[in-house]
């Protein structure tokens, strides 16, 4: 990404060269680009992980790993993409054009921004780390469920304090994403005048601020339950591992909510740039973001319905969680609204935002079928839930980071990329997405448990199916980064300061690439 | 410059409100323990027992002998305390509103003198509030002199709001070291994977 910097005038700026520059830099565009390039390296090892689940998935019996390295492989697996690829992605988005849209030179914390991003390194060197000690790497599913979590090996130790530190690093970063914008708009950007992403983001922020403290309890407990004598998980203790799941799902369910409401921002964006139209519906945008934040402090036990809850409770959390579809259509709604009567054209971020509204909406519903109570003592811990999740946060966020970052690219490169390419490579995406997870609702429906390294023969063409598609979707992704490298090299065509011609907002003002300091004396908004 | 020092202020303002909200959600974390308690204690879901005044069997209050239940004794060991715990009777059968008395034989193996506490658990857990027990070990604490073996004896019944659809009901202790020497976290830890 240098490349893009290298032209910028720094004249009264002395940064110093080679790997200093980037282990000091406080400039929000070097650590938006560092967190890009994290994420994207953390994708990579999260999917290798999850091609080896494929592979031994592949067929019934036990063939590519032993079943406690895939226990391994499916923990690490959804910690890496979750804390490791998503959140810092969303991060790096933010730190990129938080500023650049709300005309503010930088973050208004800068140097602790380039502490929350160098924490990650260290938290998910210990991470994978635990792989490598003698009893093996977290076994208990990313959700940590006590009791098996109270055993297991200094693996689990490990888990717990990167758990600590990733969760240091988002807290940090939410705290500057909230004091940038309640501080740092130009004049005349009032709240209401703010780009999706930026509302979306800050109520993401409070979320952070909510929910990532309440897990950094959770494994405190654990580890005070495996190391100092406590009992809150352990039943022989008084304690109770059914309160484990509460205080972790009270966490849980916000936390896929901030995976979720950056990518309903950078959606946002998109669709109204290439439907040559206003976002419709602005205000309505913004309440249904706060109401899907404050709902999802209050459905977290739709994770637990079969540990016996209480009728009320079932009943309770159950017509909560229907209520979230009420915001969440609110915003497809306005989505498709956009698009009607605009003039459309259809380049690659347009592609990947329209795949996500529309598979996105698969995973919404999939989620209300799992909200049926009764429905859900069926379908609990089978492949259904995970195909439930992977059309949320794949097709979601992933997704709609990808067309994010075909979005934006070429205003921080300065240079297109090549559209046969980024097609090409949206295509066999989506393509492969579906061949790897449509699947996974039949074999879910047919009662194939989840987490388990072998499985009934009867499942085995779906398993097929979808590990053939898994290695497709894999080897699909090496096209983004040719795709991503290619663009930053400069070698395509130069990319105007509009770059789009629908484009919309304070950051396609400026240069592209942009100057290495931006908006140093801030534009007038009217 | 007072525009920039009034940001200044509003900033660290934030800064304030925002850590002080990262605290507190820290603390709501643990405050839940004691919430889900108190909650299971209402509500009688979480298998913890209930302790209740004695109800004997007499005119206002008779025994219903319409309805039989079968009572379940078991005790599961753990590797934080080298005690062994058997039920003397594997099961029962109990009239509601009858009240039944059983042992448990409860071993120190180890050459030391210790202190466990028992901690009870009913399954299923919408049967836990209709077991009323009158006495039982686990009430207090129990000190065992090295090797002593001691039958520890637990009074119950059931009460007669016990739903209908409940026929059976399972008792479960395990105990739980007292003293500060045993627990210690390293040889608790290093217990149980070697035990895994
Ligand atoms: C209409 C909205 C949604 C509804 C009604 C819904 C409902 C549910 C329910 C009931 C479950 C529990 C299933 C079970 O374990 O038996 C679940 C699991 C899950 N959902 Fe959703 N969901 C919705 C949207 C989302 C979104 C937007 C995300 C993330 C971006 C998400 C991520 C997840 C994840 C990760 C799990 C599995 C957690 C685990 O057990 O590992 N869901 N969902
Ligand atoms: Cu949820």
């Amino acid at each position: 990404m240098s490349a893009a910097h290298t032209e910028a005038h720094d004249h009264h700026d002395h940064r110093p060269s080679g790997i200093m520059r980037w282990l000091t830099t406080t400039n929000h565009k070097d650590i938006g680009t560092m967190y890009l390039i994290f994420s994207l390296t953390m994708f990579f090892v999260g999917g290798i992980m999850a091609l080896a689940i494929r592979a031994e998935l592949f067929q019934p019996g036990l063939q590519v790993v032993n079943p406690e390295l895939f226990n391994s492989l499916t923990t690490l697996h959804a910690l890496i993409m979750i804390f490791g690829a998503i959140m810092p992605g969303f991060v790096g988005f933010a730190n990129w054009l938080i500023p650049m849209m709300i005309g503010a030179p930088d973050m208004a914390l800068p140097r602790m921004n380039n502490w929350s991003f160098w924490i990650l390194p260290f938290a998910f060197a210990l991470l994978l780390g635990s792989l490598f000690t003698v009893g093996g790497g977290p076994a208990s599913g990313w959700t940590l469920y006590a009791p098996l979590s109270v055993q297991g090996g200094a693996g689990v130790d490990m888990t717990i304090l990167s758990i600590h530190m990733m969760g240091i690093s988002s807290v940090l970063g939410a705290i500057n994403i909230i004091v940038t914008i309640m501080n740092m708009r130009a004049p005349g950007m009032n709240l209401m005048k703010m780009p999706l992403f930026v509302w979306t983001w800050l109520i993401t922020a409070f979320l952070l601020i909510a929910a990532m403290p309440v897990l950094a309890g959770a494994v405190t407990m654990l580890l005070t339950d495996r190391h100092f004598g406590t009992a809150f998980f352990d039943p022989a203790g008084g304690g109770d591992p059914v309160l484990f799941q509460h205080i972790f799902w009270f966490f849980g369910h916000p936390e896929v909510y901030i995976l979720i409401l950056p990518a309903f921002g950078i959606i946002s964006q998109i669709v109204p740039t290439f439907s040559r139209k206003p976002l419709f519906g602005y205000d309505s945008m913004v309440f249904a973001t706060a109401g899907i934040a404050f709902l999802s402090f209050i459905v977290w036990a739709h994770h637990m319905f079969t540990v016996g809850m209480p009728l009320a409770g079932e009943l309770f959390f159950m017509y909560a969680t229907m209520l979230i579809a009420v915001p969440t259509g609110v915003k497809v709604f306005n989505w498709v609204a956009t698009m009607w009567r605009g003039s459309i054209t259809l380049e690659t971020p347009m592609l990947f935002a329209l795949a996500v509204v529309f598979l996105f909406t698969i995973g919404g519903l999939s989620g209300l079928m799992l909200a049926i109570v009764p429905a859900d003592f069926q379908y609990h811990d089978t492949y259904f839930v995970v195909a439930h999740f992977h059309y949320v946060l794949f097709s979601g966020s992933i997704m709609a980071m990808m067309g994010a970052t075909y979005y934006w690219l070429p205003k921080w490169t300065g240079r297109m990329y090549s559209e046969g390419l980024g097609k090409t490579h949206f295509w066999l995406t989506t393509i492969f997405f579906n061949v790897t997870f449509f699947p996974q609702h039949f074999l879910g429906l047919a009662g194939m448990p989840r987490r388990i390294p072998d499985y009934s023969v009867q499942f085995t063409e779906f398993n097929i199916i979808s590990s053939i598609g898994a290695f497709g979707l894999g080897l699909a992704q090496l096209l983004f980064v040719y795709i991503i490298i290619q663009a930053v090299r400069g070698k395509n065509e130069k990319a105007t300061a509009q770059v789009w011609e629908g484009a919309d907002g304070l950051e396609w003002t400026v240069d592209s690439p942009p100057p290495y300091h931006t908006f140093e004396t801030p534009p007038t908004v009217k | 410059m007072t525009s920039s020092q009034a940001m200044k202020r509003s900033k660290t303002r934030w800064i304030v409100i925002l850590s002080g909200t990262v605290v507190l959600m820290f603390g709501f974390g643990y405050a839940l323990v004691p919430l889900y308690d108190l909650f299971c204690e209402i509500t009688g879901v979480g298998g913890k027992p209930t302790v209740a005044v004695l109800q004997l069997d007499s005119d206002e209050n008779p025994i219903d002998y319409s309805k039989e239940v079968t009572v379940e004794f078991t005790a599961t060991g753990n590797n934080n305390i080298p005690w062994t715990i058997k039920p003397l009777v594997k099961k029962t059968k109990v009239h509601l509103g009858e009240v039944h008395m059983m042992n448990y034989l409860v071993t120190n193996t180890s050459s030391q003198q210790m202190v466990g506490q028992a901690i009870p658990s009913i399954s299923p857990m919408q049967g836990a509030r209709h077991m009323v027990k009158l006495e039982c070990f686990c009430f207090n604490a129990q000190t065992l002199e090295p090797g002593e073996a001691r039958e520890m004896p637990v009074r119950f019944y059931v009460n007669k709001d016990l739903p209908d659809e409940i026929n059976t009901l399972t008792l479960s202790y395990s105990f739980f070291p007292m003293n500060e020497s045993v627990s210690t976290s390293d040889n608790q830890s290093e217990e149980q994977q070697s035990s895994s």
